[in-house]
């Protein structure tokens, strides 16, 4: 009660010109509606930017179910055809599942490059497991000469963008004669030093004290990465198999440079071949390519949660 | 995440995955079955027959009148233009009450004529007859003078005679020699006009006799044209002879109930007489006549004309007739964007016919490139379809591609085309069981 006064007293004292006192509850009610009202403020401005941010994804579904018509006349300022700005509506006046119905029971190419993108990601995440694991088990498990200086490599690799990396992909996929191949796709990201990064910073989150209480016990090296290592640092193969499916799902680059076979391109290269006029078409794809994604996040939510702090916490 | 909701997601990923691997089939098979059927064939070399099919009319030429009974007056009339006629089919049918009191009255006029003529006639006799008793009675009165004169003239001969042997003697007295030649001077003076009165009546009566037979051979003349008609003239024989024929004509038109028939067979072409007309001189039916020649007119189109010329020969069928006939085309006039060919027929060719269907057989110079007609298309101009493979999405299809080229010949069944593009080895797409653009997939 007594801090309570102490804390307002000047204030009240330099408006009134003499000292008042107010009661302790008082002090308390007004702490807590400051602090809702700043609650309420703060979360405003996030649900704000939150919705800024998620409002492309709220118009692909809405934008999946309308009408050609109806997304026309929205569009027309876009398209050159009207005067004004696009108003886009979230809830569509006309909805139809004509889009979606073009899609999945007259667009054969569609299923074509979905299970191309399937059929690729699944591969590039073998191949990772295959290569990066015991590399980042390798990594994390053992100390050798040059480890440090290889890591870095890891790393330095891994920061390269893309486009920096193209030249010198492209001339030695032609070497191997395997451009305009899925694997000039598949190959790179097979070995690719992310995951390793990823699923090396699982691995270190071992104790080093039980993987020498195995070896004490007299474990042999694949004993303690099958029984200890990968079930200790699962969360992180599985954050790096998530982030891996997430990236790999949506891959552009990669085989608009290196497929020119359209046979052998992934789903994300299909919405650039539809133009403007079949908006709608294009949302339907979205909303379909999106589902597999969901579901991946959906199921590696947490390991992915998990991996994020290691990548976070432990760079 | 519990267990129990990973479990369900993960069920729920396979779920979607098998319907994705299900619907992966049947859009396939929906695409397909939409996909159009295609044939196609390879250009060959060949030559191009053109058969040219025109189906046309059957025109008389110099088409035959039938004249009209002048002043008859139609009851019924039998035939309409395209009708088929034989010798003997009824044309039409004349008013009989009408045409009976037009013969009554050609009958009456004929009869006041003849009666006029027979009073002619015997006006005639009578004034010969007269004539030549008038010229007999002349010839008895002049005889009988002449005769009186010379027995006159014969006895003052004979007492001249008398008196000369009385001729006074030598010596006689000058008074009685110039008594007697006195007398004999009266004598010869009297003989001289006794013979010159003779001579006169014998050139009176030369004269007489002259006037009495030209009077009795103009009687005579009169009488004998009288008998003959002549003094009618000209005209006046026409009438006659013209209204004794209509006499004839409605005579045997009225013993044939009225009906005008037709004398040869043909084929009538037009009829300028209705019921209830009456009738002129002029022709009321024109008809072409089997035996007449006819002609073949028919009209082809600009694309046809390339492939018809004046001197070729054609194959003519009529419908309705058995026969064929082969004609060479005479004419062909432009008129109007099209081309009308003429072909004359020889007589009696396509008789009885209106319509006729020509056939018109050509082969072409060999060409280098010969598809079926139906791979033409229009597309801006003459196109085909040539039948591709097209790496897509969905891997290496058959795909079509418009290809314009330039059309040489063509037949009913065959083109000929020409464009740089072409080689013997193009796939040219010629039957397809749906509409096809360019760039569509197809299906062999």
């Amino acid at each position: 009660m007594a801090v309570g006064v102490r804390r307002m007293g000047k204030a009240e004292e330099n408006k009134m010109g003499s000292e008042v006192t107010v009661p302790a509850w008082a002090v308390q009610a007004y702490s807590r509606w400051r602090k809702r009202r700043m609650a309420w403020f703060a979360g405003g401005i996030c649900a704000a930017v939150a919705a800024l941010i998620c409002s492309p994804l709220l118009m692909i579904p809405g934008g999946a179910l309308m009408d050609s018509m109806e997304m026309r006349r929205i569009l027309s300022p876009i398209l050159g055809e009207g005067e004004g700005f696009a108003v886009w509506h979230l809830l569509p006046v006309y909805p139809t599942m004509d889009h979606f119905y073009r899609l999945l029971i007259e667009s054969p190419a569609f299923y074509q490059l979905f299970w191309n993108t399937a059929g690729m990601t699944a591969v590039i995440l073998l191949g990772q497991l295959a290569v990066g694991l015991p590399s980042a088990w390798a990594f994390a498990a053992f100390r050798f000469r040059g480890r440090d200086f290889l890591f870095g490599l890891y790393v330095v690799l891994m920061l390269l963008p893309f486009q920096v990396m193209l030249l010198p992909q492209y001339l030695v996929l032609q070497k191997l004669h395997l451009y305009n191949h899925p694997a000039a796709v598949i190959l790179p990201a097979v070995f690719s030093t992310f995951p390793v990064f990823v699923m090396y910073r699982g691995f270190t989150q071992i104790d080093a004290e039980i993987l020498e209480a195995a070896e004490l016990d007299g474990a042999g090296e694949l004993q303690i990465f099958f029984r200890i290592g990968l079930p200790l640092g699962k969360m992180g193969v599985q954050a790096a198999m998530v982030l891996g499916f997430l990236e790999y799902w949506n891959l552009v680059e990669q085989p608009m440079a290196f497929l020119e076979e359209q046979a052998a391109w992934p789903l994300s290269l299909y919405l650039p071949q539809i133009t403007i006029s079949q908006a709608g078409f294009a949302f339907a794809v979205a909303v379909m390519t999106l589902i597999p994604a969901l579901f991946v996040f959906a199921l590696g939510q947490d390991a992915l949660e998990e991996g994020i702090a290691y990548i976070g916490v432990k760079t | 995440m519990q267990m129990e909701s990973k479990k369900k997601l993960w069920r729920g990923f396979a779920l979607f995955m098998a319907a994705m691997m299900v619907m992966t089939y049947v859009s396939r098979m929906v695409y397909v079955s939409r996909m159009p059927r295609v044939k196609w064939s390879c250009p060959t070399s060949a030559s191009i027959r053109n058969k040219i099919t025109a189906e046309g009319t059957v025109e008389a030429v110099g088409a035959r009148a039938v004249i009209g009974l002048d002043g008859l007056l139609v009851e019924k009339v039998c035939v309409a233009a395209g009708d088929r006629m034989e010798a003997g089919t009824v044309l039409y049918e004349v008013d009989m009450e009408d045409l009976l009191a037009q013969l009554a009255e050609l009958h009456a006029q004929e009869d006041a004529w003849q009666r006029q003529e027979q009073t002619k006639r015997r006006e005639a006799a009578v004034n010969t007859i007269r004539a030549q008793e008038d010229y007999d009675t002349n010839v008895i009165e002049l005889d009988r003078r002449i005769a009186e004169e010379t027995k006159e003239l014969e006895e003052l001969v004979e007492d001249l005679d008398t008196h000369m042997f009385r001729i006074p003697e030598e010596d006689a007295a000058d008074e009685i020699w110039i008594a007697w030649a006195d007398e004999r001077l009266r004598f010869d003076r009297s003989i001289a006009e006794k013979e010159r009165l003779i001579e006169d009546i014998q050139l009176e009566k030369e004269k007489m006799l002259r006037q009495a037979d030209r009077a009795v051979e103009d009687a005579r003349r009169a009488q004998s044209a009288a008998e003959s008609g002549l003094e009618l003239g000209a005209s006046g024989i026409s009438q006659v002879r013209e209204r004794q024929e209509r006499i004839t004509l409605l005579t045997e038109l009225s013993e044939n109930g009225g009906k005008v028939a037709a004398e040869h067979a043909g084929d009538v072409l037009e009829v300028m007489i209705q019921s209830g007309m009456r009738m002129g001189s002029d022709a009321v039916l024109r008809y072409a006549d089997d035996t007449a020649s006819r002609i073949f007119c028919t009209v082809i189109t600009q694309d046809q004309k390339p492939l018809v010329h004046t001197g070729d020969t054609v194959q003519l069928t009529f419908p309705g007739s058995a026969g064929e006939a082969s004609g060479m085309i005479d004419s062909i006039v432009q008129e109007n964007g099209s081309y009308t060919v003429t072909i004359r027929l020889d007589p009696g060719v396509a008789a009885g016919c209106t319509e006729g269907v020509m056939e018109l057989n050509s082969t072409s110079e060999i060409y280098d490139f010969v598809i079926p007609i139906k791979a033409l298309h229009n597309d801006g101009g003459n196109a085909i379809y040539v039948l591709e493979e097209k790496e897509g999405i969905l891997g290496t299809e058959l795909s079509v591609r418009s290809m314009t080229v330039r059309l040489l010949d063509r037949n009913e069944e065959y083109a000929a085309i020409a464009d740089e593009l072409l080689s013997g080895d193009l796939k040219v797409v010629t039957e397809s069981d749906r509409e096809l653009e360019n760039g569509t997939a197809v299906k062999e």
